[in-house]
């Protein structure tokens, strides 16, 4: 680690440099790519591929029914991210667990879609049961793509790594 | 390439405390040579004592030696006279010293400044020349699909331009006062005129503008002519549990990045800010105040006030409806005058919290101690010396920038900067653009970094911010959601 000292104008002069030979200064360099680059993003999901994600999850085994599954779109700053909440009969608390880490691989294995931080709770309703990321380890309730990847991998055919 | 490496300034280790240890080490050294001298004087008194000059009567050679030592102690080339007159040259060189370094540092600033006030305009007009010539070379060669490319790629040259060279925003933003002089002459005198008086009738305007403030202002008046950035009342509501979002569970700020955490999750629920209160070991009481980011972009204002008039309004140094609600919940909240509070926020929700940091009428009301910013300009809010602060700001993100100037070099404030170049955001891509480089989750991805640095000035900035993050583990929570009630 360093300590920074102000940008100085000399700083200034050298960017402006850089700067020209990005732009070409005006040299007439085309810089376009005639070949666009493969898509390497997730994108948005539709609200049926939100529902079709939702089905997926319902069928986990163990998962009674999915009561409340919501996405909201990212701006400016603040990405996408998705709540859901699993109900289950399960009682012991590591089944409930071991749903909760299925949910989060299989959402996180649909690598065409950018579903965000994930806010999942697995409950019981008849016993109060209920576990979230917590329990998986993390210390925060909502995890996302920098949690993702490294417990449960690229997935099966995602293209978004990290540099 | 993911970079780990974090850039200090400020704090501890900054500069400022730099020359403030230099200034004390010379009032010290002053302090040491004005008693000296005193030691002298007595010595000189003793010489001149009755009793000694008698008994060189009846021991000559003794009282001489006795004077002998007594002038090479005092006046002598190792004497106290002479030590004390060397720390003091030693105190002034010192204080010359750090006057001379101010003064360098100051020029230095002032000359970046200029820097990228003519550096800003030269390389947006070399961007239009660029996509000139390329819209040139289609129109000569007939290539209309080419042509119709030319948005995107001017957009995609743009942002590849502020990714590399983010000091542009600087510049524009120290130009902006200039721009609004230039839009007013080419009103022509009638139209300057008018301008200024339409601009100067309404509240917190001044045209023509002689700061960045002024100049975000006279924006805001221009736009109120044309039904946009209104501003109305607050309206605060508590949430219950059961008006909470699905799933609406909350990190709880354990650390630096948890509360980043948490200040993202608030965008799961529109307008909502969350107070916790953080009960001490000793019977006393801490507040987190958590606050979003712009959640709304457009410029008409609506009852979300987490929106783009309140950032004109915060960067213009106006009060907003978002600060008054912060207020009122904070008082339903039942934070007591005296009880540290600190205010956390990513983007405008930093912004909020400096704005009220840095207001009086706020601060005689509550104490704010703590300010905890990602990604937000508050480089121009006068925040009191008193205040920690701690900014985070990604290097190649815009959004810090404009303010168009550095963060304080102080003790009590450090502001930590990052190239966040490969860093997974929420949508799990690499950042490799400015909007990427402002994202939430990237800096929280940041702030826990700043939570296992081993910086001896992050590690005493974060000291302070501890008590907030531990308490009993008693940690209460509650939501509010803040309106803008238009007339």
């Amino acid at each position: 680690m360093t300590h920074r000292r102000r940008r100085s104008g000399l700083t200034a002069c050298l960017m402006l440099v850089s700067l020209c030979t990005l732009t070409g200064c005006g040299s007439g360099d085309r810089g376009r790519d005639p070949s666009p680059s493969p898509a390497t993003h997730r994108h948005d999901p539709s609200q049926a591929e939100i529902n079709s994600l939702r089905e997926q999850l319902a069928t986990i085994d163990g998962v009674q029914s999915v009561p409340e599954f919501d996405y909201q779109k990212g701006t400016f700053g603040n990405g996408p991210s998705t709540g859901g909440t699993f109900n289950s009969t399960a009682t012991a608390k590591q089944d409930l667990i071991t749903i909760l880490d299925t949910a989060y691989r299989l959402t996180w294995y649909r690598t065409d879609i950018a579903m965000g931080d994930l806010i999942y709770v697995v409950q019981n309703p008849t016993t109060g049961t209920e576990v979230g990321a917590a329990d998986l380890g993390f210390d925060t309730v909502s995890i996302g793509p920098r949690q993702l990847l490294p417990r449960y991998g690229p997935g099966p055919t995602t293209s978004a790594k990290p540099s | 390439m993911a970079s780990d490496s974090l850039d200090v300034s400020g704090g501890a280790g900054g500069v400022s405390a730099q020359y403030d240890d230099m200034i004390s080490t010379a009032a010290g050294l002053e302090q040491i040579a004005n008693g000296l001298t005193e030691r002298q004087s007595v010595i000189e008194a003793m010489l001149r004592n009755g009793d000694l000059l008698e008994s060189a009567v009846l021991a000559p050679v003794t009282a001489a030696q006795v004077t002998a030592q007594g002038a090479a102690a005092t006046i002598g080339p190792n004497g106290l006279l002479v030590a004390a007159a060397r720390m003091q040259a030693s105190a002034l060189t010192l204080r010359v010293s750090v006057d001379a370094y101010q003064s360098l540092d100051e020029a230095l600033a002032r000359a970046t400044t200029a820097g990228q006030a003519v550096g800003a305009p030269l390389a947006l007009l070399g961007l239009l020349g660029r996509e000139g010539l390329r819209a040139g070379d289609d129109l000569w060669n007939g290539d209309l699909a080419g042509l119709r490319q030319l948005p995107g790629l001017a957009a995609e040259d743009a942002g590849k331009l502020l990714y590399a060279n983010p000091w542009i925003v600087d510049g524009v933003i120290t130009d902006s006062p200039a721009l609004m002089w230039t839009l007013g002459f080419a009103a022509g005198p009638v139209g300057f005129g008018v301008l200024s008086a339409w601009t100067n009738s309404t509240e917190h305007a001044a045209f023509p503008p002689t700061s960045v403030e002024d100049a975000t202002g006279d924006l805001i008046a221009f736009g109120a002519g044309f039904g946009v950035f209104k501003t109305g009342s607050a309206g605060v509501t508590p949430l219950g549990p059961a008006q909470a979002a699905p799933s609406a569970r909350m990190a709880v700020p354990t650390s630096l990045s948890t509360t980043m955490d948490g200040v993202r999750e608030l965008g799961r629920q529109k307008g909502t800010i969350r107070i916790f209160d953080v009960p001490q070991t000793d019977g006393t009481r801490r507040w987190v105040v958590e606050i979003p980011g712009t959640q709304e972009w457009s410029p008409t204002a609506g009852t979300n006030p987490v929106d783009l008039t309140t950032n004109l309004r915060l960067m213009a140094g106006q009060q907003t409806e978002q600060n008054e609600g912060i207020r009122q919940a904070m008082r339903l909240a039942g934070v007591a005058p005296g009880e540290p509070v600190m205010l956390a926020g990513h983007s405008q929700g930093g912004i909020t919290a400096a704005s009220l940091a840095a207001d009086p009428a706020t601060r005689a009301e509550f104490d704010i101690t703590h300010v905890y910013t990602g990604g937000s300009p508050i480089a121009r809010f006068p925040i009191p010396d008193d205040v920690n602060v701690l900014s985070i700001e990604h290097d190649q993100d815009a959004v810090p920038r404009l303010d168009g100037r550095d963060n304080p070099d102080r003790p009590g404030w450090v502001t930590i900067h990052r190239d966040p170049t490969g860093v997974l955001n929420q949508r799990g891509e690499p950042v490799t653009n400015t909007a990427q480089a402002h994202d939430n989750s990237v800096y929280s991805d940041t702030a826990a970094l700043i939570d296992r640095s081993t910086d001896l000035t992050v590690m005493r900035q974060r000291e302070t911010f501890q008590p907030f993050f531990s308490g009993t583990g008693d940690t209460t929570v509650t939501t509010y959601q803040l309106t803008r009630e238009l007339p």
